[in-house]
């Protein structure tokens, strides 16, 4: 789990480092924002990258209800819709090792953002798989349901095309099968999972 | 007051009109049944420390799925005159979240229908040695590191056995009447009334042994079948070995524990299970022990507080003790009520619950074995539930043991019990 947790630190600062405005994006075709501030620049593609921590909580028949706070990331990348509108490809992982056991959630989902107002903040939603897993390095239990999510978040501008974006997501998945090893255990699990963290974004 | 039976449900496995008849006995005559009264009823009559009569026992009374009329639970005193019967059945069971499914639980059922299915093996219990242990929202063991983290399965249970450990039935009678319900979260289900085989007819296994078996002579009914498991009961060696100590040594009471130890299958007619139980029935401190040097080898553990072995070996503390008021009380007899030694402590360990009935039907009706499972009644077939599921999901999902807080004598209770 130590090792996944590095992982996912590791894969911050690439895109943290993408997050730097580039020679000459600056005089690419640009959409403006429809936010407050006109001086933050959406067009082309964009990146973002963002750390927090999520409350994730199982559901089953026979599930213990236990919500746990885990370390949190994502990452997601997209193309610019609209000057209010942007699609893209969104990763998120949660990870937790307690008592010999590790879990961790990856869901991998396409997302809409949207700014419906003129000042920074955005909302944002999103449809895919998750992945789940727990083990103690001997048995292990597996999910992949279908995971959706809602987000909501704000942009501070640092630059003319790099934010600051604290946010807010809840992601619920619907039932799925819960196996151990294989082996099918029940049909109904169900994840959510809260998460609240922040991000830098380059468009 | 009469003792009512009426629930909101149809109860499993009971006539439908079984209610009706239950409210139409207000007179105190207790449910009329429209096939007559089972082998198994009536059968009680007070002994000579029993204040209630007869007549007011055989008002605890159900209507069966055959509709006969059958015994049932009650409490050892009557409620309404506060006479005794001196026999306990065990819990209540209209505490149990199950009974509104199941309904009062007619003794002696799978016997009568064992009539019907082999005349040639008929095979009639005494009354009070039916014991009804059941707990609401078990949590059960979860034999793997990651799931019994992140699962739990918790499930109600009640279960019935014939359990006389009072007689010399059981030194050679393996086969006892056994009704076992179970819900759980994970959707295991069942509701399962057999005749018991347990372990091998005609012999039994000592207590304090070394799993060693004492052949006993031969059972009833003569052809009765192998089963699994084994009926775990003290011989003399117990007494002499355990209970019967140096002066100043205490006695191991732990050694006549009898221990019924089941392995019971649903099976079709193929001979596949789609069931399969093996709960453990627990008896602290019986009334019996086998000796093949007394009459019908039948022993009383009472007597052996009163013994003095010749090396000056006695009977020292625990159930001995207590019955005595700590050998103030010579000359006990072993139906004394004052008696410890009358199979009024007991637990059972639910242990293992499988299914293997992914879409199958979920109602099965089999010999009194429980085997030769059809989809259809036969002649001398009994109804079983089995959820269409299959449970085995990799690791053990296995029920902790019941009932070892509760005990369920005093109020005249003693052996027979």
């Amino acid at each position: 789990m130590r090792r996944f947790k590095a992982c996912l630190i590791a894969g911050m600062i690439p895109m943290l480092t993408i997050a730097i405005p580039l020679p000459g994006q600056s005089r690419q075709a640009v959409v403006p924002s429809r936010g407050s501030d006109p001086a933050i620049q959406r067009s082309g593609f964009w990146f973002g990258a963002g750390v927090g921590s999520a409350r994730a909580d199982v559901s089953c028949n026979i599930c213990i209800s236990d919500p746990k706070s885990e370390l949190s990331g994502n990452l997601r990348a997209g193309i610019t819709l609209t000057r209010s509108v942007l699609l893209g490809l969104e990763g998120t992982g949660v990870a937790n090792s307690e008592d010999g056991v590790n879990e961790r959630y990856v869901a991998l989902s396409v997302v809409v953002y949207t700014y419906p107002t003129r000042s920074g903040m955005f909302v944002k939603g999103g449809l895919g798989l998750i992945d789940y897993r727990a083990d103690d390095d001997i048995d292990r239990l597996t999910s992949r349901p279908l995971v959706a999510q809602v987000g909501v978040g704000y942009e501070f501008r640092l630059s003319r095309s790099l934010s600051l974006q604290p946010f807010g997501n809840l992601m619920a998945t619907s039932k799925g099968n819960l196996s151990f090893n294989g082996t099918r255990v029940t049909d109904d699990v169900s994840f959510t999972l809260l998460q609240f963290g922040i991000g830098l974004a380059l468009h | 007051m009469i003792f009512q039976f009426l629930r909101r449900n149809a109860p499993l496995g009971l006539v439908p009109g079984a209610v009706l008849l239950l409210l139409s006995c207000s007179d105190g005559t207790g449910p009329i049944a429209a096939n007559g009264p089972s082998m198994a009823f009536g059968t009680w009559v007070p002994g000579p420390g029993d204040t209630c009569s007869s007549e007011t026992h055989d008002r605890f009374s159900v209507v069966g799925p055959d509709g006969k009329l059958y015994p049932t639970w009650h409490p050892p005193t009557d409620p309404a005159t506060g006479c005794t019967f001196g026999h306990e059945h065990g819990r209540d069971p209209r505490g149990s979240h199950l009974y509104g499914r199941t309904g009062p639980i007619p003794f002696g059922y799978a016997n009568e229908v064992l009539d019907a299915w082999d005349p040639g093996r008929m095979r009639h219990e005494d009354h009070v040695g039916h014991k009804i242990e059941w707990e609401n929202d078990v949590v059960f063991r979860i034999e793997d590191g990651v799931s019994s983290r992140l699962l739990q399965v918790t499930c109600d249970v009640m279960t019935k056995l014939h359990q006389g450990t009072h007689s010399k039935d059981a030194f050679t009678n393996n086969l006892h009447e056994l009704v076992y319900h179970i819900r759980c979260t994970d959707r295991t289900e069942l509701d399962i009334t057999v005749m018991d085989a347990i372990g091998t007819p005609g012999e039994f296994t000592i207590s304090c042994g070394n799993n060693s078996h004492v052949t006993v002579g031969p059972a009833t009914p003569a052809n009765s079948p192998n089963g699994g498991g084994q009926r775990v009961i003290p011989d003399r060696s117990c007494i002499d070995a355990f209970l019967l100590q140096p002066p100043g040594t205490s006695s191991d009471f732990n050694a006549v524990r009898e221990s019924w130890q089941t392995s019971v299958g649903i099976q079709k007619d193929n001979g596949d299970n789609i069931a399969f139980i093996n709960p453990y029935f627990q008896v602290l401190f019986p009334s019996r022990f086998y000796d093949p040097s007394l009459a019908g080898g039948l022993g009383r553990i009472m007597d052996t507080c009163y013994e003095t072995e010749s090396n000056g070996d006695i009977a020292q503390g625990g159930a001995c003790a207590q019955s005595t008021n700590n050998g103030q009380l010579p000359g006990l007899a072993f139906d004394d009520p004052r008696v410890v030694f009358n199979g009024s402590r007991r637990f059972v360990d639910i242990n293992s619950n499988h299914i293997d009935n992914a879409n199958g039907a979920e109602v099965w009706y089999t010999d009194p074995f429980g085997r030769h499972g059809a989809t259809r009644p036969f002649p001398g077939s009994i109804r079983q539930f089995v959820a269409s599921v299959r449970n085995d999901y990799g690791f053990d999902v296995s029920g902790p043991s019941m009932g070892g807080n509760r005990n369920y004598g005093g109020n005249g209770v003693h052996a027979p019990n």
